[in-house]
């Protein structure tokens, strides 16, 4: 026993497990040769392993021979192993040499079985004991040795050549990692080989005290090929992490994809032209109407679409065909539940080189609120009744709503793209133009025509009174304009209507006045005819003297004809005041109107033990107004004045007064010396149906606020400092507008 | 004056003074000038106080008194020639006719109440009536 039955068992069973474990390998994955032919090398320098052992402790010469000669059927199983494996997994070396190897090698077994003992020997005459390092003998053959051994040696020759030229073309052809390997499998196996060599002269030589034995460098070269093999599963378990890492990202992206997608209600699909194969994403069936558990179905999804609409989507792609390739719709779904809803898809055509339409794919997400609230706005800008207009740069109508058309008569389909222009009366058309103009210049949002009263021109050639409003809306294509028209003959009529309405509440109250003043106006009256039926019967008288006095005739029918102006006068300043006109403004002096005033009420304030102080600023300008209506406010305040001093005993004055304001109108005050009026009622006054008289049903003041309104005027009361009140009114001068005109 | 048309009752018409007082200028020339053409002395005032200033009493003559008269009105001179005590008959000469009025220049002392416009021959009348003469017959 010694070291030598330790070692060689040792590296055959090393040899072996390697084997086993590539023979597993193979027999797992299958196509794997190099595997296989690992494990067929593997096993032949096991097998080695064990015969030399054997032939070291051979008993006789006889047995030796024996081993020898079986030992070549491994050897030549090894070779073609190693060939194969370099072939194979390196896929390098010329595959010519590789066979030759293989064939001249098994050729070297016939001489092997056939002549001699065995290849080495022809006859093994005897066996001696050479001593080892370490200790101990191991038997070697004497004997005449078999000239067919070249045979075998030229195989390995042919080995040595195959493996060079390998690692050459290896080195020379490729780069990295894969060069690496060659030189690492070829120059492993060729050094090997050699170190065999050398050992072998070595102990022949005797400077090696060593058994003479092949298996150590071929376990080495068998070491190398299962590192490079290991390699290859090393790299592959580290591809597999690597692989399953990845697929985990890829996992994740996906679902935050899938999440994202869903979280905006969006869903995919896909489409394959060429297959004719479709893919939808889950929520994209939701949204196309697919219950949870419906397929996709392209025959059902055109079913379901809104009529019109299917026919429209398949314009949009036959187009992106045609085009760029990217398309975009909107169409209706109506759902299994029946829902309507209105679906946005955006998609993309993927051609080929040859620009053949090879897939579509693209996203699908719900628009149903969007177009409601589309929907809505339209129906606002619809259903307004003001009537809008959008007018673009050119002054064409692009957009009209429903009242417009009411407004204008003409229908929506004739408006659009018509010229604004025509809707406006021919008179002004030619002006409009040249604002319309201007505005686009300079445009911000305003109502159009600024004072000025407007008209639009309807279809059937009759003018409506319209206001307008102008917004400017900046697009892409310049700037629009938005119109906003509104028809206010309606309003002009109200107007019209109201105005009447004060002009007959003004008259009423003129006739509860002059009826209050019947017993005045009767004693105006009089006078003048009490004068002429004298006169006239005074000149009979005097026609009747012998001769007639004609000088007092003549002095009589003078009068006569001046009493009877006198009377008409009077007749037509009451007609004037009993008369239901509408108000007719003109040029006046304010002094006329308190002088008139005066004539009227004379009497009545006689009958009252009135006074009238007049206190008539000369030269007033004139100011514009309503003579029987101003007139009608100064009775009404000189009657109110004069019904206040109905219990003073002393003196009753009414003080009249007029004077120029400072902004050139006129101020008329109306003093009296009577009760004043209480400090809370001094603007309740002005108000309808308040009265402070115990007749009368307090509309006077009232009216005389709404006649000075018109008049831009306004009208206060204020009481004296000694005792009494004042009742103010003041017109403003021609012109002035900074009141504005009451309607 | 050419008094030819004048007929003479119980006094001296030359004599006679008819006090015209209303403030209305039309009225009173027109009733002055229609006793001017009976031939009596006609004497008109456009006020009251103007008149009760210059009135003498002791010749024979009447008023004709308006009511209608600023400051001092037509019942404020009845008043005061009643209590002057004048024995002048007045005749009220108005416009305003009612009961009132009537009733109440009659307590004051007027003779007459007549309207305005007033026929000539009724106006002569009551001075004939008033006075006891016999103007315009």
């Amino acid at each position: 026993m010694n070291w030598i039955d330790i070692v060689w068992p040792m590296m055959g069973a090393a040899s072996l497990t390697l084997a086993l474990i590539h023979l597993l390998i193979w027999f797992k994955q299958g196509h794997q040769t190099a595997h296989l032919m690992f494990a067929v090398t593997g096993i032949s320098v096991g097998a080695l392993a064990i015969f030399e052992l054997l032939m070291m402790t051979a008993p006789t010469a006889e047995t030796y021979s024996v081993l020898l000669r079986w030992m070549h059927v491994p050897f030549a199983l090894m070779m073609i192993g190693i060939v194969a494996f370099v072939r194979l997994h390196l896929q390098v070396g010329r595959l010519w040499l590789g066979l030759l190897v293989c064939l001249v090698r098994l050729v070297s077994l016939l001489p092997d079985f056939l002549t001699g003992e065995n290849l080495n020997y022809l006859q093994i005459t005897a066996l001696r004991q050479v001593p080892i390092w370490g200790g101990g003998f191991v038997a070697a053959p004497i004997g005449v040795a078999n000239p067919w051994m070249a045979l075998g040696q030229a195989s390995v020759v042919l080995l040595m050549v195959f493996l060079v030229d390998a690692l050459v073309s290896g080195t020379r052809h490729t780069t990295g990692e894969y060069r690496r390997r060659v030189i690492l499998i070829c120059g492993s196996m060729i050094g090997f080989m050699l170190l065999s060599a050398l050992w072998s002269l070595a102990v022949i030589n005797g400077t090696l005290h060593a058994p003479l034995t092949v298996n150590p460098a071929f376990l080495g070269v068998l070491l190398a090929m299962s590192y490079e093999l290991g390699g290859d599963i090393l790299r592959a378990a580290q591809l597999a992490r690597n692989l399953s890492a990845s697929e985990a990202l890829l996992r994740d992206t996906e679902q935050r994809m899938d999440m994202a997608v869903r979280g905006a209600g969006i869903g995919l699909w896909s489409r394959d032209l060429v297959h004719e194969e479709s893919w939808v994403s889950e929520t994209g069936l939701r949204l196309l109407g697919f219950g949870p558990n419906e397929k996709w179905d392209r025959a059902r999804f055109y079913e379901r679409l809104h009529p019109g609409d299917g026919e429209m989507l398949q314009s949009a792609i036959a187009a992106a065909m045609q085009g760029d390739g990217e398309f975009a719709s909107e169409y209706r779904i109506v759902g299994v539940d029946g829902r309507t809803r209105w679906i946005m898809v955006r998609g993309q055509v993927e051609f080929d080189e040859n620009r053949t339409p090879l897939r579509t794919r693209g996203i699908v997400s719900e628009i149903t609120e969007r177009r409601r609230a589309e929907e809505r706005l339209r129906l606002v800008v619809e259903m307004s009744p003001t009537a809008l207009m959008m007018v673009n740069e050119q002054g064409l109508i692009t957009l009209v709503n429903r009242q417009a058309e009411i407004v204008f008569g003409y229908s929506r389909q004739e408006l659009a793209g018509m010229g604004v222009d025509t809707l406006v009366p021919e008179r002004y058309r030619g002006r409009h133009v040249g604002e319309r103009g201007a505005y686009v210049a300079s445009a911000t949002t305003r109502s159009m025509g600024a004072g000025r009263e407007l008209f639009a021109r309807r279809k059937d050639g009759s003018e409506v009174p319209i206001e307008i409003a102008l917004s400017p809306i900046h697009g892409d294509s310049g700037t629009s304009v938005l119109v906003s028209i509104t028809d206010i003959s309606e309003r002009k009529r109200a107007d019209r209507e109201s105005a009447l309405q004060r002009d007959e509440l003004a008259h009423l109250s003129r006739v509860v006045l002059l009826a209050e003043l019947s017993g005045s106006l009767a004693h105006e009256l009089n006078q003048p005819l009490t004068a002429i039926l004298s006169n006239a019967q005074a000149a009979v008288r005097f026609l009747a003297h012998s001769p007639p006095n004609l000088d007092e005739v003549r002095d009589s029918l003078t009068n006569i004809v001046e009493n009877d102006k006198r009377a008409g006068e009077v007749i037509r300043r009451l007609r004037a005041l009993l008369r239901k006109d509408p108000a007719d403004h003109r040029r006046l002096d304010m002094n006329d109107v308190v002088l008139d005033v005066l004539r009227i009420i004379r009497s009545d304030l006689l009958n009252r033990n009135v006074e009238v102080v007049l206190d008539l600023e000369p030269n007033l300008k004139p100011i514009e107004g309503d003579r029987v209506q101003l007139q009608q406010v100064l009775l009404n305040l000189v009657m109110n004045g004069a019904d206040a001093m109905a219990d003073v005993s002393a003196s009753r004055q009414i003080t009249l007064h007029t004077h120029a304001t400072d902004t050139g109108g006129v101020q008329v005050s109306v003093k009296d010396v009577g009760s004043g009026i209480a400090e809370e009622d001094i603007e309740r006054i002005f108000s309808p149906f308040v009265t402070t008289k115990t007749s009368g049903i307090g509309l006077g003041l009232a009216v005389c606020v709404s006649i000075i309104q018109t008049h831009r005027g306004t009208i206060w009361a204020t009481n004296n400092p000694s005792r009494g009140a004042t009742l103010h009114f003041r017109i403003p001068a021609l012109g002035d507008s900074s009141h504005p005109v009451a309607k | 004056m050419h008094q030819g048309n004048l007929s003479v009752g119980n006094g001296d018409e030359r004599s006679l003074a008819i006090y015209i007082v209303d403030d209305d200028d039309d009225v009173r020339f027109g009733f002055a000038r229609l006793i001017r053409s009976v031939g009596v002395n006609a004497r008109p005032y456009a006020s009251a106080e103007s008149f009760l200033d210059e009135l003498v009493e002791g010749e024979p003559g009447c008023i004709l008194l308006d009511l209608t008269m600023p400051r001092v009105t037509g019942h404020h001179a009845l008043a005061r020639l009643k209590q002057l005590g004048s024995r002048l008959p007045v005749i009220v000469i108005s416009a305003r006719d009612d009961e009132v009025t009537r009733a109440m220049v009659r307590d004051l002392g007027a003779k007459m109440f007549l309207r305005k416009p007033v026929d000539d021959q009724a106006l002569l009348d009551a001075i004939n009536w008033a006075t006891g003469f016999s103007l315009g017959r």
